[in-house]
């Protein structure tokens, strides 16, 4: 699988929560570390280890946010981009 | 005897159209059904069971029912309207599940549209895949092998689509007519460890026609319904091998559903990734580039508020030249009938309740359509799910979310449809409060109320150079129930003490051009909706209140009137009047008795007795009256006051519409005799309470359907009165000081 070949060949420490990402920045998810029905619905709209996953814009009062994966284009609060551990393309300075 | 042979014995085959929201699922529907089609009873989301019969099929294939699905990201329900889908599908349902499915897949999204197909394949019916929009899906570069496809799918049927343009419909018909029923089909959809618990599980069920799906859906969801059947019908033993079969897959029990999504989404993205090819473009798409204008920070907000004051403009002021028309020829019609009959109960039967009542509702007919014309638009555009991005933080903040918009802007339409598109939203506390909320916002049926006041005692001036008055007003009205519906939900939700944060997870579709088939369709069930109501309920109300308010004619009276006709008549035999002086008191006399009789009518009886309580609102009888026979539906109390209007003193000559007669109405009785009954303080107090009020039996209906009881439909009457009332009483003594 392509996240397996993802994971093993760059440092996993790098991971991030989405919510830590900034307009414009893309990343690879690697893992939903939630339990319940969220993060089944998320897996199911594609928001699933291995795809790409690009963090578009806030919405105006900065929550939610928006994200496209493929074509697809969606949005979900802060609280639920926290469950997504994201790879970025280039590393995330706080 | 299979499943299968009984659908093979029967002459008509049930085909579901099943697809992830936003697929082209109504468009392909249309397009395999032609225009007819059992109609939803109310318009907005697909929320009712909306079937057709197919279309063009070859003679020698039975006739087959497509019925329409809601929207549905998996078989794995996560709200009431996936509940829907997922039962419609699997069982348990009232209605057979279907013998075949035609699942729609975006082209553009085509993973997350595989995911529901594999879950579709376990139903162990026939599936039809049909790729939706594959020539969207080529501008942006992506091509999609349905040959491949069609195998990795374990020669499940592929067909592809541009269904808004008919493309592919045809080759969809020849799948539909080459429908194998004998062959059960076995995809292996699940990984072997899935399977084989599968086979666990219906090893010790005694009933062998159970699919794929219905082991998958108990082995995976937790605390269903389907669950406690299971455990029911298969006793100790059954609640076992299923909790063996949880444990056997190797994760604690909150993460079973993981298994399932897990192994599926790998599985879509691998079939994707093999069939479909995709150049990568880096220009951005006809849709991002709209939005950075529409979901601007500062734009987009005051992009979304100026849509909607345009919209409540455009009713106010697009519609009025239609509505004078229609209001000119219920007068002429009203002046025919009354020409051509005798005076007497079947006369005013007919001019008064009749004419003056229905046709008084009927003249709403073109600001109904314009309000729909626009909720349409904005609907089928792609616009409102991102008005809901733009405002759930706001929402959030009050207990409710984003996803409450979409109700609640429909609600603007009709609670009804509003109250059911709740179905979408998952959090059942975010629901009920939405539900609690909604029949708050002023609904077309309201629309009336505030046209004929507004135009009677609201004057047209120009504020700010370029609002007029009445639309501001009316603009007001509109907030006024949202914003009543803010605070309302604000303070619930603070006194619940909410801790935990509901989820706002949404697909933004789009932008797509609105069909202007399926928008007409959509206008015209809603006026037709609107037309039958008039021709109903308020023809009902209307002939009721016409009785009350025409009977019982006390003779008493009459006697009185004609002693008194009959002196006038003395005095101008003997010279004494002049024939216009006799005229002018004899019309002053007739209405002098029309009032009389209204007041001694039985309607006139009651009203006087309540008056005391609404006195207070600055309501007269008549308005009372009105007012309370418009709680099965508020649109009466239009028809009410053009029955009263019409029997009593108000008619005279040149006022022949009822903004005028209620412009001359004056109070028949207690301290302001004489004074005339409305103001722009008692309009006001008239239109707060409407906007308030809970006054629609229908509403109430579906609340106590859509909550499964009577407790949240009689609460949410119980508090929109009470807080009706205490707003018209406000917004009267305060206004009526300021000299309103």
């Amino acid at each position: 699988m392509v996240v397996t070949l993802d994971t093993a060949n760059r440092n996993l420490g790098a991971a991030v929560r989405l919510d830590q990402l900034k307009p414009g920045d893309a990343g690879v998810v690697v893992e939903v570390t939630t339990t319940d029905l969220r993060a089944r619905r998320l897996i199911e709209l594609g928001l699933a280890p291995g795809r790409r996953i690009r963090f578009v814009q806030r919405a105006p009062l900065l929550d939610p946010i928006l994200v496209q994966v493929g074509e697809g284009v969606y949005s979900l609060r802060r609280d639920d981009a926290a469950y997504l551990m994201v790879l970025p393309d280039s590393p995330v300075h706080d | 005897m299979t499943d299968s042979s009984v659908a093979a014995a029967r002459t008509s085959l049930t085909i579901a159209l099943c697809g992830n929201p936003n697929s082209g699922k109504t468009t392909v529907f249309n397009a395999l059904t032609g225009s007819q089609r059992k109609v939803a009873n109310y318009p907005g989301v697909t929320v009712e069971r909306v079937s057709g019969t197919i279309t063009g099929l070859a003679g020698t294939s039975p006739q087959m029912t497509l019925v329409d699905i809601p929207g549905t990201y998996s078989l794995a329900a996560a709200s009431p309207d996936e509940a829907i889908a997922t039962a419609a599908i699997v069982g348990p349902s009232d209605e057979p599940t279907p013998d075949a499915i035609i699942a729609v897949v975006d082209a553009t999204t085509l993973e997350r549209g595989l995911y529901l197909v594999n879950h579709l394949l376990t139903v162990g019916r026939p599936v039809i895949v049909a790729i939706n929009m594959t020539d969207l899906a080529a501008e942006r570069g992506i091509d999609i092998d349905t040959k491949r496809l069609s195998q990795e799918l374990g020669e499940t049927p592929v067909v592809a689509l541009v269904a808004s343009r008919g493309r592919g419909i045809d080759e969809l018909r020849r799948e539909l007519d080459r429908l194998d029923r004998e062959t059960s089909t076995s995809n292996a959809v699940y990984s072997e460890s899935i399977a084989s618990q599968i086979e666990s599980l219906r090893a010790i069920d005694s009933d062998t026609s159970r699919s794929d799906a219905y082991y998958a859906r108990l082995l995976f969801d937790h605390d269903t319904s389907a669950e406690a059947a299971w455990r029911k019908r298969t006793g100790a033993s059954g609640a076992e091998a299923l909790e063996q079969a949880r444990g056997a897959l190797g994760r604690s029990p909150e993460l079973i559903g993981r298994v399932e999504s897990d192994h599926l989404a790998q599985r879509s993205a691998a079939i994707a990734a093999t069939v479909s090819r995709t150049d990568e473009r880096t220009g951005h798409s006809w849709t991002a580039r709209v939005d950075r204008v529409l979901l601007h920070p500062v734009a987009g907000p005051v992009l979304l508020l100026l849509i909607m004051a345009s919209t409540f403009q455009a009713i106010f002021a697009w519609a009025e030249p239609l509505m004078t028309v229609i209001d000119n020829g219920f007068g002429a019609l009203g002046d025919f009938v009354g020409g051509l009959l005798p005076p007497g109960p079947i006369q005013s039967l007919l001019v008064d309740g009749v004419i003056g009542g229905v046709g008084s509702v009927i003249i709403f007919l073109p600001q109904i359509i314009i309000l729909f014309v626009i909720l349409s638009v904005l609907e089928a555009s792609g616009y409102l799910p991102r008005a809901a991005f733009l405002v759930d933080r706001l929402f959030s903040w009050c207990g409710l979310s984003g996803k409450s918009l979409i109700p609640l802007l429909t609600s603007y339409a009709c609670a009804i449809p509003g109250i059911m598109a709740t179905r979408t939203i998952e959090d059942r506390r975010v629901r009920l409060l939405t539900i609690m909320v909604a029949p708050l916002m002023s609904c077309a049926a309201r629309l009336p109320v505030y046209t004929i006041m507004i135009a009677a005692f609201i004057p047209p001036t120009t504020v700010a150079g370029i609002f007029n008055l009445q639309g501001l007003t009316l603009l007001t009205l509109y907030l006024l129930g949202l914003v009543v519906a803010v605070a309302i939900a604000f303070i619930v939700s603070r006194l619940r003490g909410e801790t935990k944060q509901s989820s706002f997870l949404m697909e933004i579709p789009p932008y797509r051009r609105p069909q202007i088939g399926q928008l007409a369709r959509r206008v015209a069930g809603q006026a037709r909706l609107f037309l039958v109501n008039a021709g109903t309920v308020i023809f009902a109300m209307t002939v009721i209140i016409w009785a009350l308010a025409y009977y019982p004619q006390s003779s008493d009276i009459r006697q009185s009137f004609a002693e008194e006709r009959e002196s006038l008549a003395v005095l101008h035999d003997s010279g004494k009047l002049t024939e216009t002086e006799l005229t002018s008191r004899v019309e002053v006399l007739d209405q002098e008795e029309a009032g009389a009789l209204l007041r001694d009518s039985y309607f006139g009886r009651v009203g006087r007795a309540l008056e005391p309580v609404f006195r207070p609102l600055g309501w007269d009888w008549k308005i009372t009256m009105a007012a309370l026979a418009s709680f099965p539906a508020r649109e009466v109390i239009i028809a009410t006051l053009g029955t009263i209007y019409n029997l009593g003193p108000e008619t005279d000559e040149t006022s022949t519409s009822l903004v005028e007669r209620m412009r001359n109405a004056t109070w028949d009785s207690g301290p302001r005799l004489g004074e005339p009954v409305f103001s722009p303080a008692v309009a006001l107090s008239i239109m707060v309470f409407f906007a308030l009020c809970c006054q629609c039996g229908a509403t109430v209906a579906t609340i106590r359907q859509e909550t499964g009881g009577w407790g949240w439909a009689g609460l949410a009457f119980g508090y929109m009165t009470a807080m009706a009332y205490v707003g018209a009483l406000v917004v009267y003594q305060v206004g009526s000081r300021l000299g309103w």
